[in-house]
């Protein structure tokens, strides 16, 4: 899939991530080849929304260990651990490995540094990732994931 | 979809989703046809269809004219369930931004006087209330007990440390704290994230607006609230930080277990909730009530900072500005309250999720010095339009529980407001119209910029004209600070 910006009606994207139209939140629709990489992709465009990524150094590394009931569960409750760290430790994040996935359980490596007022220039509050219009889908091999964001 | 949805016209300021299906209720809808077309366009009126399956809800699922879609429920949605037949409270109803509310302060100040120091005011507000995205540090990091101290007094907490008088607490809904609050009913998590954000803004639809009264409609009323033409205000508007959000989404993981316990139908998952009288109700009701007192006090400090820092660019006293709160009203919450419902009285559980209470003249929750007039509504505008003071009415409470509208409603998204921004001085072409703004973000001036919010002359006519509130003055924009 080309990873050139692509206009579509209502949409804008960047890789493989495009930004969903919605009245007052902000969506996300992801793609990638396996669920692994879907699940990284969305918490590095989700942290796109709130800094300009490419401010924030990978320097400090966290593991992360989270657990659900179920994936979509899961997902929401991946990026909710993420805004977490953002909301708690001001710590801005640009890199994800995951390390395990099942259906209750993610293990991954996150990367970032801690918020500097001088260097990243914050674009939008993240509130929490929402349930709202959640889907996650394998469709003919590809993975696609979709969230809204509270703003 | 929506429009799929039949809905039908009651007369030129109502409309209704005809009871179908799951449905409990028909749905009620207070606008005009323009502003209709733009809740019809995007999926609200399917959202207040979905509300009227909530177990208990009675009379009609409501939606003011400056609903839009969102989580659940429509943002500018009203729902009362019937506490004694098992009516439920749902977080959705109420969303993450538990009280997101505003105050507003009336001075002696006159337009002469201010009008060559605008940009000052702004820049002291700017510099004296901290804003933006993960602000913090109005108040010192707060113990984890001094907090639970915040989250039971709300406003009162800050009173006692020195951020304004008693007199406040009378002008504050609820008197700036709810019964109800349980501090240990949050989590770990929601009380780290509170610990170092009270006194603070916030970011996105959250600012602080000086203005001017430029039309009074109701003398007598706008006399009873201390309004005149002419008069400078100040408008604060935030919320609960992030110990609000991390309440609702610890909510909703526990009501989306209790609709299985409980065996709840609902059309929508993100309507997850719990019979009010049960375990989980409670809890959340109790955690809810904690972060509304949360955000009281949070208003409370940032109210103080504001002053100081207005007083700061006169050399004046707050005295000697007479600076003075003429009302704080939520309207992200949900109360229980005594309503009549066909004829009887009933314990209510009614959800304002964008709405805000508007009680009639008499009613004993309105303040002693306006309980003659009515409650004070406050309807904020967006960045650079308008924004109007109301008072509340018998016939709101008939036809919406005492509730009307909170602000302008969001017409456009924010990805779609950024692009129609580019190129564009968002800043410059409000100082064209004598509007100062500073934000700390920066896309939230092309995110919030006027054009992408509903026109809340029109939103308010409609209330006005439906007599859920009554128009007492508008308030022209001089000067903005966002988050």
């Amino acid at each position: 899939m080309s990873a050139r910006k692509r206009k579509r009606t209502g949409t804008t994207t960047r890789g493989q991530c495009r930004v969903l139209e919605h009245t007052a939140d902000i969506g996300l629709r992801c793609t990638a080849s396996t669920l692994e990489e879907a699940f990284a992709r969305a918490a590095h465009r989700m942290f796109e929304i709130i800094v300009r990524l490419k401010t924030v150094r990978p320097v400090q590394t966290l593991p992360i260990s989270v657990e659900a009931a179920n994936i979509e569960e899961l997902f929401v409750n991946w990026l909710q651990e993420l805004l977490y760290i953002w909301a708690s430790k001001r710590m801005l994040l640009s890199q994800f490995t995951i390390k395990k996935l099942d259906a209750n359980s993610v293990e991954a490596e996150v990367a970032g540094e801690p918020y500097d007022p001088g260097r990243h220039h914050l674009q939008s509050e993240v509130k929490a990732a929402t349930y709202h219009g959640l889907q996650i889908e394998q469709k003919d091999g590809v993975w696609n994931v979709q969230v809204i964001f509270d703003v | 979809m929506s429009n799929q949805i039949k809905v039908n016209k009651i007369d030129d300021y109502t409309w209704e989703i005809p009871k179908t299906g799951g449905m409990r209720v028909p749905g009620r809808i207070y606008s005009d046809e323009e502003l209709l077309a733009s809740i019809e366009r995007d999926n609200c009126v399917q959202q207040v269809a979905n509300v009227a399956h909530l177990q208990g809800i009675v009379r009609y699922s409501l939606a003011m004219p400056d609903a839009h879609w969102g989580y659940g429920f429509p943002i500018g949605g009203v729902a009362g369930t019937d506490v004694a037949e098992g009516g439920v409270v749902s977080p959705g109803g109420v969303g993450y931004d538990i009280n997101c509310g505003c105050r507003l302060l009336t001075t002696n100040l006159q337009y002469d006087e201010v009008k060559d120091r605008i940009e000052k005011i702004v820049n002291a507000l700017y510099s004296g209330v901290p804003c933006g995205v993960g602000a913090s540090g109005a108040i010192s990091k707060l113990s984890g007990g001094e907090l639970k101290h915040v989250l039971r007094d709300g406003a009162k907490w800050a009173v006692k440390h020195g951020y304004g008088n008693e007199s406040d607490l009378e002008c504050t809904e609820e008197r700036g704290a709810m019964e109800m609050a349980d501090p240990d009913a949050l989590s770990d998590r929601a009380l780290e994230r509170g610990r170092d954000q009270v006194g603070t803004l916030g970011s996105g639809n959250h600012f602080l607006e000086v203005g001017l009264v430029e039309r009074v409609f109701d003398g007598e009323v706008a006399r009873a609230f201390g309004l005149e033409q002419d008069q400078i205000t100040v408008m604060i508007h935030s919320g609960s930080r992030g110990l609000g959000y991390q309440v609702c989404d610890d909510s909703l993981k526990v009501m989306q277990r209790a609709v299985e316990k409980y065996h709840l139908r609902i059309p929508d998952r993100q309507l997850a909730c719990a019979p009010v009288e049960s375990p989980e109700g409670k809890q959340y009701l109790a955690a809810m009530s904690a972060a509304a007192n949360y955000a009281w006090a949070n208003r409370q400090v940032m109210m103080v900072l504001a002053e100081r820092a207005v007083e700061g660019v006169f050399g004046a006293s707050t005295r000697d500005l007479n600076v003075r709160l003429l009302y704080d009203v939520c309207h992200n919450i949900a109360k229980l309250e005594q309503h009549e419902v066909n004829g009887e009285k009933k314990k209510l559980c009614v959800h304002r999720k964008g709405a805000t209470r508007s009680f009639p003249p008499g009613h004993p929750d309105v303040p002693a010095p306006y309980r003659h007039v009515g409650q004070p509504v406050l309807v904020p505008g967006s960045m650079g339009t308008g924004s109007f003071v109301c008072v509340g009415t018998h016939e709101a409470m008939e036809k919406s529980f005492g509730s009307a509208c909170h602000g302008a409603g969001r017409l456009m998204s924010r990805t779609r407001a950024i692009k129609e921004g580019k190129g564009r001085s968002i800043e410059k072409e409000l100082q064209e119209e004598g509007i100062i703004v500073r934000a700390r973000e920066r896309n939230v001036l092309a995110e919030e910029m006027p054009d992408a919010y509903k026109d809340v002359d029109a939103v308010v006519e409609v209330m006005h004209a439906a007599g859920i509130c009554r128009k007492v003055a508008r308030i022209r924009p001089l000067g903005v600070v966002k988050g």
